[in-house]
């Protein structure tokens, strides 16, 4: 069965928003390495429709970039029940019966499905169950100023297990979380 | 000599710190569902036995002395005997042994004044309120965090959502139990 993996830069109060105005001091060659072997596995993508949009309004014209072309030949799944079509090269919409449809994806053939980011709904599919990897960088560092969270509160509580962790010497964690078995 | 303040905390992942031992909450002792093992229980004597002084807040005060006084083994031993500084206006005849009520009427004023005469470490378990207080004057010079492995999913957080940015140095880190992150970090250089 193929596996759905989800993976945030996040910060120790929890914020996953704008991680462009906080995370790139702690990239380095340990992150690299450890999204690099998340992503060696798969060869899908799965993604709420706010992260589609900006990623199909800006990889198709950036195909020369540095993982342009990964970008635009992998597989997309996006999950949304508004969107009527998906434009970008080798994208499909995921609606209606949402965990029904995920389900049939992930026992297909294939290697495992990636998510970066999509904060809504990764926590969906944690509450489906359909979520079998929460990996969260976290990094030393309190964010606040209001933005956005991974959870956010009045939330249902969810037992999970640690499966891994890590920590890298500029003392980002690497946790690696499943569900917890009944 | 000044103090160092050492904010420690129970959380989930999603970080909430409420009512870890039992306090009136959703899931009042939710950490007691978890096994932290003997490395988790070594930690937190070790952790205790660092200390030289609690600084806490009134609800943490009222949990602690209404717990603490009929236990016995080394964590009763220090936490009964160690001098305790309760952040309160309300607070005015603590029956706990070896407490002082700091007046909150400017709860950083106070902190900042018992910081700077204090010598040792003053620990800061649980404390809601007066850990944001704390956090948002600097005044914390180190946090260390138990974090569980749950999506508690409400609950009062260690950092709320107006906290500022603030660079932190993780000193420590390591698994003990069944999956629970020992955390510490210090304040950036």
């Amino acid at each position: 069965v193929r596996k759905i993996k989800s993976y945030f830069f996040i910060s120790l109060d929890g914020v996953v928003e704008s991680p462009d105005t906080w995370h790139f001091p702690y990239l380095n060659d340990e992150m690299g390495d450890a999204v690099g072997a998340g992503f060696a596995t798969s060869d899908a993508m799965l993604m709420g429709r706010v992260l589609y949009d900006e990623w199909a309004a800006y990889w198709p014209e950036h195909a020369d970039q540095p993982f342009g072309d990964v970008m635009n030949s992998t597989k997309k799944y996006v999950v949304s029940n508004s969107m009527q079509a998906a434009q970008w090269q080798n994208s499909e919409i995921i609606s209606g019966d949402v965990a029904k449809k995920l389900t049939d994806v992930k026992a297909q053939d294939g290697g495992d499905i990636t998510m970066s980011g999509s904060a809504t709904t990764a926590r969906w599919l944690l509450r489906e169950g359909l979520l079998d990897e929460l990996n969260l960088l976290v990094h030393p560092i309190v964010v606040g100023g209001g933005l956005a969270r991974l959870f956010p509160p009045d939330e249902p509580t969810i037992p999970l297990e640690l499966v891994s962790a890590q920590t890298f010497e500029n003392g980002v964690l690497n946790l690696s979380y499943a569900l917890a078995k009944e | 000599m000044a103090a160092r303040i050492v904010v420690t905390e129970f959380v989930s992942l999603d970080g909430v710190m409420q009512a870890p031992g039992g306090e009136p909450f959703k899931y009042p002792g939710w950490t007691f569902e978890f096994d932290r093992g003997d490395d988790g229980n070594d930690f937190k004597l070790e952790e205790t036995r660092q200390s030289d002084a609690l600084l806490i807040g009134r609800r943490t005060y009222e949990s602690f002395a209404g717990a603490w006084p009929q236990r016995d083994g080394p964590f009763a031993e220090k936490f009964n005997s160690m001098p305790k500084y309760v952040v309160s206006t309300t607070l005015t005849d603590p029956e706990w042994n070896n407490t002082t009520v700091l007046d909150s009427g400017d709860a950083t004023s106070q902190v900042r004044e018992l910081k700077e005469t204090f010598d040792g470490e003053l620990q800061v378990p649980g404390s809601h309120r007066l850990v944001q207080e704390l956090i948002e004057s600097d005044l914390v010079d180190q946090i260390n965090l138990m974090i569980f492995p749950v999506i508690l999913g409400t609950g009062q957080k260690v950092f709320e959502e107006k906290a500022e940015r603030r660079n932190l140095r993780l000193k420590e880190s390591k698994v003990v139990g069944e999956g629970v992150v020992v955390l510490i970090y210090e304040r950036a250089a």
